[in-house]
């Protein structure tokens, strides 16, 4: 089924729109979701909010690109799964997941500034995106919004694991400098 | 910032790039033994043009993995690979706008900056040149050549380099290490039947691996996404006119854009060399030279161009330009930031003074050369600039003639 017509299903909510979505992104929405989660249950459980979440959404929403619109929602709430697990078992975190090496770009202390919005911060990253190559870009993407392993990714991008990781890692170095630049106090 | 407001700030990433990460890039993967083969095959036609290159084609991919080999070389070895016999003073350069930038130019880093010209010769486009300067690392300097320009002769024996397998490049790039610890990158391929480039940049050993690892991205840009890249399509904004003329004395002094301002007469004894009338976007000129044994005159006009204006000088600045005041060897005793304007001040011709001219007047006792008196400086007429060059012509005569022109010029 087209994009147009789940979403059309969705604004004469009609719950076969759950159906459908599941049927077309469910398998993509749950990579997302495993990636940040590793874990069988957890990550159905946040596919099936995510169909929720877009139930309650549209209308008066209608997605541009449904997909990346699952997407999202599939990453945010997984993040808050990943978060509330992780304040539970605090020193104890899968140091393995991407997002730990973000560290690298910010301090992680309270900001004197707490004005700032996840949205506007996005904002910037999209500006600082555009700076990249599609490579580079194609890389930070992946680790960072899909949380994928630097091995998958290599594989995917024909990379030795270890040029991956430098490219990342060069990435995060000029991530940080162009947050400095932008004003931002990291 | 905490590093969980970075993280949710990544959701709201733009469609295009959650888009642009899902493509990717086709590889065909070349059996080790039919690579082989086909280094060794180019190995014995590395001094033969390749012949046609498919109109599509896919290379062996990761470029991060492919091994450059630095042919060690002497300055010596360098001078005999040098290849070019260009009359360079037949050409003339067109700063590239900002969409033949994004044509030609390699895809730049963060904080990297791209600049360009287009040299033209008498029969059209003969190279682009191009620029990279990123603020950490040194100049990386990128020149396509159209293949009618002739280019570097590979004939001693240097390594190459196969990359991006079969249907790839191959690259010869040779380092010349100085004894200041500088070391001279240079690497030449052939990218197609049509274009061939040239990558060059002086680097320190600190950034030698950092700059290395840039060029590799630089090749492995054009081979992987630029192989069928044309440049013959580049015009020129105007129409050619670039000549280089000699001409008479009276021609000179009856040339309709300079001739008021060229020499009336010739000093005693002196004999004409040559007189060159040279039309040229950039540096169109009329400039003599006479001599007389071991003694010369040179005179040239030119328009003032913005690049002269920091030169320009007045009567009470004497500090850029009265040679007294710097002992030989000037190297030494000009202060860095007047070089430029003590070797060559432009003054005003309002303003001039024979004093003045005689500031710039000074004596050498060379073995074997004659004992004149040597003087360089410019005069500026409105927006015509005379730059005079003698030695063995008196301070007096010169400054004579040059306020003759101005009384012409008043005429």
């Amino acid at each position: 089924m087209t994009d147009t017509k789940i979403i059309e299903l969705y604004w004469n909510r009609q719950e076969s729109a759950i159906t459908e979505s599941n049927l077309k992104y469910g398998t993509y929405c749950h990579t997302i979701a495993y990636n940040i989660l590793q874990q069988q249950e957890d990550s159905d459980e946040c596919v099936s909010d995510t169909w929720l979440r877009a139930w309650k959404e549209i209308p008066p929403t209608r997605p541009q690109r449904l997909k990346y619109y699952f997407a999202r929602i599939t990453r945010n709430l997984a993040l808050d799964s990943y978060r509330a697990k992780h304040a539970q078992k605090r020193g104890g975190a899968n140091a393995d997941l991407p997002f730990d090496e973000l560290r690298d770009c910010v301090s992680d202390e309270k900001s004197i500034d707490d004005s700032i919005t996840a949205q506007e911060l996005g904002q910037a990253i999209n500006r600082f995106l555009k700076t990249l190559s599609q490579r580079e870009a194609a890389l930070f993407v992946r680790r960072y919004f899909y949380a994928e392993t630097v091995l998958s990714i290599a594989k995917r991008h024909h990379l030795s694991e270890n040029n991956t990781a430098v490219i990342l890692s060069r990435t995060r170095q000029k991530l940080k400098e162009f947050l400095l630049k932008e004003g931002y106090e990291l | 910032m905490n590093k969980d407001l970075l993280i949710s700030a990544c959701s709201y990433i733009d469609d295009c790039y959650l888009e642009k990460c899902e493509k990717r890039k086709r590889k065909i993967v070349i059996p080790s033994i039919l690579a082989s083969a086909v280094a060794v095959l180019l190995l014995f036609t590395i001094f033969s043009k390749p012949q046609n290159i498919p109109p599509s084609i896919s290379v062996l991919y990761p470029a991060e993995l492919w091994e450059i080999t630095y042919n060690q070389i002497t300055s010596t070895t360098a001078d005999g690979a040098l290849k070019n016999g260009r009359e360079y003073y037949m050409l003339y350069g067109e700063a590239l706008t900002e969409s033949s930038l994004n044509q030609y130019a390699p895809e730049i880093n963060h904080d990297e900056q791209c600049n360009g010209a287009a040299i033209f010769g008498p029969v059209g486009l003969e190279w682009i040149d191009l620029s990279l300067t990123e603020s950490h690392l040194p100049k990386i300097q990128i020149r396509l050549l159209h293949k009618n320009v002739p280019n570097r002769c590979f004939a001693d024996g240097f390594e190459p380099s196969q990359l991006g397998g079969e249907n790839g490049v191959s690259v010869v790039a040779t380092e010349e290490h100085f004894e200041t610890n500088m070391i001279n990158l240079s690497l030449d391929f052939w990218l197609n039947d049509e274009v061939y480039i040239t990558i060059n940049s002086l680097v320190g050993q600190k950034q030698e691996d950092e700059v290395k690892s840039r060029i590799k991205d630089i090749i492995a840009y054009y081979v992987m996404e630029r192989r069928n890249l044309s440049i013959k399509t580049l015009q020129a904004k105007e129409p050619y006119m670039v000549q280089r003329n000699a001409i008479s004395f009276y021609d000179a002094q009856n040339d309709t854009v300079y001739g008021n301002l060229f020499l009336k007469t010739i000093p005693d004894g002196f004999q004409e060399e040559s007189i060159i009338r040279y039309i040229h976007p950039e540096q169109d000129s009329l400039s003599g030279l006479w001599t007389k044994g071991l003694d010369q005159l040179s005179w040239r006009v030119a328009p003032l161009r913005e690049a002269d204006e920091s030169r320009l000088v007045s009567k009470n600045e004497t500090e850029k330009y009265d040679l007294s005041r710097y002992p030989i060897p000037r190297a030494e005793s000009v202060p860095d930031e007047l070089r430029e304007v003590v070797e060559n001040p432009i003054f005003n011709i309002r303003d001039l003074t024979l004093d003045m001219i005689k500031k710039r007047a000074y004596r050498v006792r060379d073995a074997g050369d004659t004992n004149g008196e040597r003087m360089h400086f410019s005069v500026l007429y409105v927006d015509n600039v005379v730059e005079v060059s003698t030695k063995g012509v008196s301070p007096e005569w010169i400054y004579e003639q040059l306020k003759e022109l101005q009384e012409t010029k008043k005429e």
